[in-house]
């Protein structure tokens, strides 16, 4: 008989009663978003490692406090975008996603994704150049709704506002992007 | 192509960098203890601890009675008061995070349900920095210093949605109700006292910080909050000169 894989909640219900390995588990399932979130909130490469790494920790720390029943990947974005905000804050430092894009953009030779392929190479750049001029909380909206594709109600508790403010925040981040590829056009 | 769906199409596009695996050095800083008990579990020793300091706080409110009494004093406005036998560690942070972005007042009134307090510049000065943050409806006023915030007034509306703030006080913090223009108040003085922002989830990411002497006042369902080192006639002046 082969035993069914634990499920997210068993993960979180036996992380809470200290079992260091169902959270290593959580971490695994979990770390290739937080990263990104860290980088799409402006942290640079490093600091979304510490980053991450601390938001996982400090949420081990506070499983105490997690209401059952509720999403755990929200609720942990939400820790890992703040933790990447202090850190980006504290060092002043801000890696544009333009720069790390356009290293990845241009490594290698190699084919063209599905994806890349619709979208021009030079388009893509304006509009990450773009969105890295954007403020910060423009960019982290625009980031999670669409970069990552998180859900509204993900956005809305990764982002710490409410629901209804991700569609009037994503639409306001929206045109003054679009102001901002207007003045490249110019 | 909509400029949304560019986006989405550019992130599917983007080869992001390799995420770095996490996971054992998560585990090895973790499994050395369990995380804290829970919030259920917390509950008996933090009703415990207002009954331990039933005298001290009674004698500060005045208000002589009865727990449930003492227990109702204990939230004003939007913000939940909650009494501990211990602080977690605390350490004071120089980032405004908590506060939320920073913005022009004209936006931060855009953004504040109701009519939004604003500070007597007269009075107390234009302020360094204003923060606003969306779910609990915030608007913070920040005096800034070399060192870090010198005077931090926060106004609050009372429409709940769905996260809260929580003062945590610990058994060394005084805590005295009074009224300020005829509008309740409960000044907090003394050791430390944690302030934070309880999410969605339940928890408060930790993002407690260690708060002056505060007042916090009841106005009509908005509490105002101040905070800094100061004395309580200074703050009730503050209080006074949002308008």
């Amino acid at each position: 008989m082969v035993s069914r894989p634990p499920n997210e909640r068993e993960l979180v219900a036996r992380a809470k009663r200290g079992d260091a390995a169902a959270y290593e588990e959580l971490v695994r399932a979990h770390q290739v978003i937080a990263f990104r979130v860290a980088l799409v909130a402006g942290a640079s490469r490093a600091d979304a490692e510490e980053a991450v790494q601390d938001a996982f920790v400090k949420a081990y720390r506070a499983l105490g406090r997690f209401r059952e029943g509720a999403q755990f990947r929200p609720w942990l974005l939400a820790i890992v975008a703040n933790e990447a905000r202090n850190r980006r804050r504290a060092t002043g430092r801000r890696e544009a996603l333009v720069d790390r894009a356009a290293q990845v953009l241009s490594s290698g030779g190699a084919a063209p994704s599905p994806e890349a392929a619709v979208l021009a190479r030079e388009r893509r750049e304006t509009l990450l150049a773009g969105i890295s001029r954007l403020r910060d909380d423009d960019r982290e909206m625009l980031g999670c709704r669409f970069l990552l594709e998180l859900s509204e109600e993900e956005t809305a508790t990764a982002l710490g506002v409410r629901r209804g403010t991700v569609k009037s925040r994503t639409a306001r981040a929206l045109e003054r992007l679009r102001g901002e590829l207007a003045e490249d056009a110019g | 192509m909509s400029l949304d769906r560019e986006l989405r199409v550019l992130g599917a596009a983007m080869e992001w960098p390799e995420t770095p695996d996490l996971a054992a050095a998560v585990k090895a800083t973790v499994g050395i203890v369990p995380p804290p008990r829970s919030r259920l579990s917390r509950r008996r020793p933090v009703v415990a601890v207002a009954l331990a300091v039933l005298v001290a706080v009674a004698a500060a409110l005045a208000v002589p009675q009865a727990r449930t009494a003492i227990l109702r004093a204990l939230g004003i406005g939007s913000v939940r008061i909650e009494l501990v036998d211990e602080l977690p560690p605390l350490a004071p942070r120089s980032d405004l995070s908590l506060l939320g972005a920073p913005l022009a007042l004209a936006e931060a009134r855009e953004r504040f349900p109701g009519r939004l307090l604003v500070p007597d510049a007269d009075t107390l000065g234009m302020p360094d920095e204003i923060r606003v943050l969306d779910a609990p409806a915030q608007v913070s006023y920040v005096w800034l210093e070399p060192t870090g915030v010198r005077l931090l007034a926060s106004v609050i509306s009372g429409r709940f949605v769905g996260s809260s703030f929580v003062k945590l006080i610990g058994p060394e913090t005084t805590l005295d109700e009074l009224t300020v223009d005829g509008r309740r108040a409960l000044w907090i003085t003394g050791e430390a006292h944690g302030f934070g922002l309880e999410g969605a989830g339940g928890a408060d990411f930790e993002e407690l910080r260690l708060a002056g002497n505060a007042l916090l006042v009841d106005d009509d369902g908005t509490t105002i909050r101040v905070e800094g080192d100061l004395a309580l006639d200074q703050a009730i002046r503050v209080v006074r000169a949002l308008r």
